[in-house]
């Protein structure tokens, strides 16, 4: 069973291909990177397997359920963590979790218990007062989690999750995403770090300018050797020379 | 120097084309239209003013000067339009030191278009009060060190904003203050023109002495003195007003030095208990409201729409009853509704605001009619504060209180009619509404993309007028008579429905557009 299945997602802005024609297959309850250079097309695929985004051409569904041209169905499944953080910024934590909670038409008091329950394991019960637009960094990729989880969903998108945040808050992250998993989650995520990565995912895609250029289980794309050097092989990366910049000091 | 001057000119300018090149430049050029207006106008009003009695040249000299500089100054705080484009944050890692830094924003503050139009109408001064002989040269330097004046000033409160807004606390207090200062000197402007028309000339001339006491209004006693041949005089108030444009112009480069250094982060603190996050609210449609009613209290911007909403609409009825010479007609009540001419529009850019988390809403069920309706009312205290306060100055005012009770409910229906109308052309024209912790700034500035939805709202508010006329005349005709409250029982049934269709309407628009307003207003905000 596939928790997403992509065939042929296209999308372009005026001249440039974002996405030229990417498939993508996910298996229900795997944790699955997506890793590719900037500009790789990445976010603009998640963005089109959330619904967030309308491509110009190809299909694709989540839990089985069609995301175009009705994104509503599908958006009662996912989870989403943003990279670009836009929370509602004059809402406390505790407040926004509440507020999408009963927009998602949940119980009041289910609302109350996940979210006490959710600021507590990721260690921000202290600051649920506090506005999010004074929360750090990592406070805020840690209430957007929150936030994506709330409703119990069966896929959790999440982009560059582990970027700028410090060790312990990753290891909050880590440790709340591998529990969603344990209980039949599947997790899709993007991230440039190909240690994390490694670490974490059992299936892995390279995507390079649009396309999925390998993809499969975490060993077999990287054959025995360090996935770093598979990814740079993959998208024809290149080192700088010794004879290069020898200007510097 | 002049070489980092024309950086700035140039960065800007790249700035500009760089972002016109995402689409707007009909619109740009629809500003730069209203730019060029505004110069030639003053222009000639000012050059025109020889033709005109002593008291006349005297008043557009003072005065007429004194409202170009405090509208330099405020109208882009007040209308959320000041000018970021050089934002000297940016340049913080570059080695420069004062003088070039200020001279790089110099040169980008001078060369738009917003800014040569105020120069060009400046010009007018030279043709309309340089008299023969030395004196004209005294005029022709009047015009750099006004134009000077009006920069320095403008850059120094706009700096000294952004400073302030480092601090919750001090953002808080900017936003107070700035929109009263603001605000007063709009009305004082408004004011300005009745009363000189019904003035006699000795309340004109305590008018421009009073003027002309401000730094403003400096230079246009400059240009009295020396049209009138009085030399030394002329090269003092010349004097006085460079030595102020240059207190202003190093005030400015101060500010924008500090600003420069390092960001330091408000301290957040708790705004809630906690204990019960959004109150008792168990559905989405209490959820959704109980959002807004945070959103009025903590969010700057909307507060500082509150309070200018209120001062000038108030402020505005005021002078139109003080104006009708304090008739005791109790229908007079009914003029206190002006005010809501100009705040009705409060209400017509609903999906713009919070646009860069409308990701989030979509997410987790779209604008549904309930956040429609939700944020609608979010701005009733917009749209209708300012319509009773002008009802209850009104009558304060004529001291008749006879048709203050139908003139109240009329004030309900317009605000109903408001909001109604204002949620359905809110989907028709979004716009990214500024809601970031500065309300004074405004990225989008200079693409015009202001125009249109200022276009759309002059046609909201007339559909509005069309619609209230046929309860609001006769209530002013027949507000004595025994049947006159079932007219304003009439108005507030279709001020309901307007409100109940519009809000419907909208949200059937925008239904199934989520991923559209997304890329539309906020493209680099999701995932």
């Amino acid at each position: 069973m596939l928790a997403v299945a992509a065939f042929g997602l296209y999308k372009h802005f005026g001249p440039k291909v974002a996405v030229a024609g990417l498939d993508l297959q996910v298996p229900e309850g795997s944790f699955y990177g997506m890793v590719g250079p900037n500009g790789a097309g990445k976010t603009t695929t998640i963005r089109m397997l959330v619904g967030l985004l309308r491509p110009d051409g190809g299909t694709a569904t989540v839990a089985g359920i069609p995301v175009w041209p009705e994104t509503r169905p599908v958006k009662q499944v996912i989870g989403v963590l943003p990279d670009d953080l836009r929370l509602f910024e004059r809402l406390s934590g505790a407040e926004l979790l509440t507020y999408l909670g009963l927009m998602r038409k949940m119980d009041r008091a289910e609302v109350d218990r996940r979210r006490d329950e959710l600021l507590g394991v990721l260690g921000l019960a202290e600051d649920a007062g506090v506005m999010v637009a004074d929360y750090s960094t990592g406070m805020r990729k840690k209430i957007a989690l929150a936030a994506a989880l709330l409703h119990a969903p069966r896929v959790l998108f999440l982009d560059e999750p582990f970027e700028s945040v410090d060790p312990v808050s990753a290891r909050t992250i880590t440790d709340v995403l591998t529990t969603f998993r344990s209980r039949g989650g599947t997790v899709v995520f993007s991230s440039h770090v190909m240690d994390t990565v490694e670490r974490l995912c059992d299936h892995v895609a390279i995507v390079a300018a649009g396309r999925v250029v390998a993809a499969g289980t975490t060993e077999h794309v990287s054959g025995g050797r360090r996935l770093e050097d598979v990814f740079i092989e993959a998208v024809g990366g290149q080192t700088a020379g010794s004879g290069d910049l020898d200007w510097l000091r | 120097m002049l070489a980092y001057a024309l950086l700035g000119a140039r960065l800007r300018w790249r700035l500009t084309r760089n972002r016109l090149r995402k689409g707007g430049m009909a619109l740009f050029i629809l500003g730069l239209s209203a730019s060029g207006i505004f110069g030639l106008g003053g222009f000639a009003v000012l050059a025109t003013a020889r033709a005109g009695t002593d008291i006349y040249r005297a008043s557009t000299a003072v005065l007429g000067l004194t409202s170009i500089l405090l509208g330099w100054v405020f109208l882009p705080i007040v209308a959320g339009g000041a000018d970021e484009t050089v934002d000297p944050t940016r340049l913080a890692l570059v080695p420069l030191t004062r003088r070039e830094l200020g001279a790089i924003l110099v040169g980008g503050a001078v060369s738009g278009p917003a800014t040569l139009a105020v120069l060009l109408a400046l010009c007018g001064v030279i043709v309309g009060y340089a008299p023969a002989g030395i004196g004209a040269l005294i005029v022709v330097a009047i015009v750099p060190c006004t134009f000077l004046l009006g920069l320095g000033l403008a850059r120094l409160v706009g700096a000294g904003l952004a400073r302030a807004q480092r601090s919750r606390k001090g953002r808080d207090v900017a936003v107070v203050v700035t929109t009263l200062i603001g605000v007063t000197l709009w009305l004082g402007t408004q004011a300005i023109g009745p009363a000189l028309r019904n003035a006699d000339d000795r309340t004109a001339q305590r008018l421009i002495d009073l003027f002309g006491l401000l730094p403003t209004g400096w230079p246009g006693r400059g240009l009295i003195a020396a049209a009138d041949g009085r030399l030394g005089t002329a090269a003092g108030w010349l004097t006085a007003t460079a030595a102020a444009a240059a207190v202003a112009l190093a005030g400015w480069a101060a500010v924008t030095a500090r600003l420069a250094q390092g960001s330091e982060r408000p301290v957040g603190r708790a705004t809630s208990s906690g204990s019960a996050p959004l109150g008792t609210a168990v559905t989405p449609q209490a959820a959704a409201v109980a959002r807004e009613v945070r959103y009025l209290r903590r969010s700057p911007s909307k507060r500082v729409q509150l309070l200018m909403t209120t001062v000038m609409g108030v402020g505005f009825a005021a002078i139109q009853v003080l104006g009708s010479r304090g008739s005791q007609n109790p229908r007079v009540a009914f003029l206190g509704l002006v005010s809501m001419v100009m705040t009705s529009g409060s209400g017509f850019n609903l999906i713009g605001w919070d646009s860069a988390s409308l990701w989030l809403e979509d997410l987790s069920g779209g604008l549904t009619i309930e956040r429609i309706r939700a944020r609608a009312l979010g701005w009733l205290p917009h749209v209708i504060v300012p319509g009773l306060l002008g009802v209850l100055t009104a009558s304060a005012l004529t001291g008749s209180w006879r048709a203050t009770p139908l003139a109240l409910v009329e004030a309900i229906t317009i605000a109903m009619l408001a909001l109604g109308i204002g949620a359905f052309v809110s989907t028709v024209v979004p716009m990214p509404a500024n809601d970031g912790d500065n309300p004074f700034a405004w990225r989008s500035g200079m693409t015009g993309a202001g125009c249109m939805t200022g276009l759309w709202m002059i046609i909201g508010v007339a559909a509005l007028g069309v619609i209230a006329a046929p309860t609001l005349v006769p209530l002013v005709v027949w507000y004595d008579r025994s049947w006159a409250p079932l007219i304003s029982l009439a108005g507030l049934a279709t001020g309901a429905g307007v409100y109940i269709v519009g809000t419907r309407r909208a949200a059937a628009r925008v239904a199934t557009r989520g991923p559209d307003l997304i890329a539309e207003l906020s493209p680099r905000s999701v995932v």
